[in-house]
């Protein structure tokens, strides 16, 4: 489109390169991106939709098929568990991520998200990494890498946590 | 939340919001229906275009998997195409029989279909009767006859031109004697449907026959402007080739919220559908066309022939059903106007062509049907008989031989998009 249409690319670029440095620092500044340079923080970004939520608008519901992950670009988010009442698990503010695991298997949502006031998420989706994968394995690897510590770091305070309910449940028998 | 809404600057907002988007989709459907009916002519250079570039998308990732920018091997990938669509125009241009083998055609072809016919129905002979087969169709059949000869009569013009380019044979030069046999004979020829008539003094012969006024017709404006119309398919085949994305993010971000990974696995689902479907189909139509080109070689076509023929017969074996049949009519049509005949297969020759032709028809679509479409194309795409049918009729009722061309795949195209959508809507509980 560039040899097409010079001058409107020229405003373009004009009126947009302060705004992508800042969305690309921005994402640079994000857990599941941190190993990778900004070239490669570019490519990923033309991956990205740009979703907007009103508040109290799902995400998505607890056993849908995960097929997206999710980086909360501006606003806030409930990670919750339905049932009668919702019970909140986490809530998740601008920077973090969530639905990561969707680019690891096809197993089904295991809560729901909902946002908590008007909310912009960027989404990457399943399809999308698996050709950038083939494409660009090194920006892939990097990300998997990540989504590996962030499983163990999960997994360290899930081990704590039972530790300490396992004493707690313990301690009244003593 | 409840209150915002009951705010009357709210709701005069919503208002307008509603109307700018009734008014807004309004007249992109006006525009469109507009464009669509009254640019026709570019609707299939365009579909076709996208199609070329959806096939070739995977040849543009390997090579950008190889290191190779996206623009080079894009253009790589298009001057590829236009070298291989110029080097067959001319190949084509250089097979196609000039004016004088038009006229030799004609003769030839207008004796051997009327002397098939005649041995085949047991006509011509003073001794014995028509066979019951000739009582049986004669009604059908003659008037059929009857207007392909009178298409292939010669008109005054061409009368005259045969006569200068194939002298009449003489004792010392007998080169045109068989011509002038057939010539001659096919002047002798009366109307089936009115034995007491000659054919030549039914048929105007003054006026110019098709063939030759198709010659003459081919002038440079015809092509000029079938060129200008057929520019926009290289055209389009290079900008989605070069499109990395956009346009699907485009129409993603139109959609709400909730249907937004539906969406997304939706149109992964039918991409990878649609898609081994077409590569299917062109790798099918290719295997069709090698197959049929050295079958048609081996019972005794000419090379070009066995090309044209095998062409056609491949590109029409995309309609189901139809297609088949059409092929094996092909083969069946050029057997019968065939003159000489020289096959590699002893037992083959011009009187038993007819039947080792249509046998060679059969054998193709028996190959196609029992190895190349089970391996290549899958049982993905099968649909009912009726359906194709039906398909094919509407699409040549509104877009001639392109929509006879192009109906099954759309069907299959629409076919895919439905199941998907409904599997999706599904799995998504947007839908019981």
């Amino acid at each position: 489109m560039r040899l097409i249409d010079p001058i409107w690319s020229s405003i373009n670029t004009i009126f947009r390169t302060g705004l992508e440095k800042s969305e690309s620092d921005f994402f640079k500044g994000v857990l599941l991106f941190q190993d990778l340079s900004s070239r490669e923080v570019k490519k990923l970004m033309k991956l990205m939709h740009v979703r907007r939520f009103k508040d109290g608008e799902y995400v998505f519901h607890k056993g849908q098929p995960g097929t997206a992950f999710y980086i909360i670009r501006k606003g806030a988010v409930r990670v919750v568990q339905p049932g009668e009442e919702l019970m909140d698990i986490a809530e998740l503010q601008e920077g973090d991520l969530f639905g990561e695991l969707s680019i690891l298997d096809d197993t089904p949502r295991s809560a729901s998200v909902l946002t908590k006031g008007e909310t912009e998420l960027r989404a990457i989706f399943k399809g999308d990494f698996d050709k950038l994968m083939v494409s660009e394995p090194t920006i892939a690897a990097k990300i998997y890498r990540r989504v590996a510590i962030i499983i163990g770091i999960r997994l360290k305070v899930t081990n704590d946590q039972l530790l300490k309910n396992v004493r707690r449940d313990a301690e009244p028998a003593k | 939340m409840q209150n915002r809404q009951n705010d009357p600057i709210v709701q005069r907002r919503m208002k307008r919001t509603r109307y700018y988007r009734t008014i807004s989709i309004l007249l992109v459907l006006i525009t469109g229906t507009y464009l669509l009916f009254s640019l026709t002519s570019l609707i299939m250079p365009i579909i076709i275009g996208i199609l070329l570039a959806y096939i070739s998308l995977p040849v543009t990732e390997f090579m950008q998997r190889r290191g190779i920018p996206k623009l080079l091997s894009v253009i790589l990938l298009v001057g590829t195409f236009l070298l291989l669509s110029f080097y067959a125009a001319i190949l084509i241009r250089n097979m196609l029989p000039d004016a004088n083998d038009q006229i030799r055609l004609k003769v030839v072809a207008m004796h051997q279909l009327n002397d098939r016919y005649q041995a085949f129905m047991n006509l011509g002979k003073t001794d014995t009767q028509p066979n019951i087969l000739y009582t049986l169709l004669s009604q059908e059949v003659n008037p059929v006859m009857d207007n392909i000869n009178a298409f292939l009569v010669l008109s005054e013009g061409e009368k005259a031109q045969f006569e200068r380019i194939f002298p009449r044979p003489t004792l010392t030069d007998r080169t045109n004697e068989r011509l002038w046999n057939f010539h001659e004979s096919n002047l002798r020829l009366r109307l089936y449907s009115d034995p007491g008539v000659l054919l030549y003094e039914s048929v105007d012969a003054d006026s110019e026959s098709l063939l030759f006024r198709s010659e003459e017709s081919s002038n440079l404006s015809l092509i000029m402007n079938l060129f200008s119309i057929w520019l926009v398919m290289p055209i389009m085949y290079f900008f989605f080739l070069l499109d990395d994305g956009k346009l699907r993010k485009s129409f993603i971000s139109l959609t709400p919220n909730m249907f937004f990974e539906m969406t997304l696995t939706s149109l992964k689902n039918v991409d990878n559908a649609i898609g081994a479907y077409l590569r299917g189909t062109v790798i099918e139509t290719l295997a069709v066309f090698i197959t049929f080109l050295i079958v048609l070689l081996l019972i005794g076509f000419s090379f070009t022939a066995s090309l044209f023929i095998g062409l056609a017969a491949a590109i029409l074996n995309i309609i189901p059903i139809i297609g088949s049949f059409a092929g094996i009519a092909l083969c069946l049509v050029y057997a019968l106007i065939l003159d000489d005949v020289n096959s590699v297969i002893p037992i083959i020759n011009s009187g038993n062509i007819v039947i080792f032709a249509v046998l060679a028809g059969l054998f193709v679509q028996l190959i196609d049907n029992a190895a190349f479409k089970p391996y290549i194309l899958g049982t993905a795409v099968d649909l009912h008989p009726v359906l194709v049918i039906i398909s094919v009729i509407a699409g040549g009722t509104m877009f001639g031989f392109w929509g006879i061309l192009f109906a099954v795949p759309v069907v299959v195209i629409v076919k895919v998009v439905i199941e998907t959508l409904n599997r999706q809507l599904k799995l998504y509980y947007i839908i019981d």
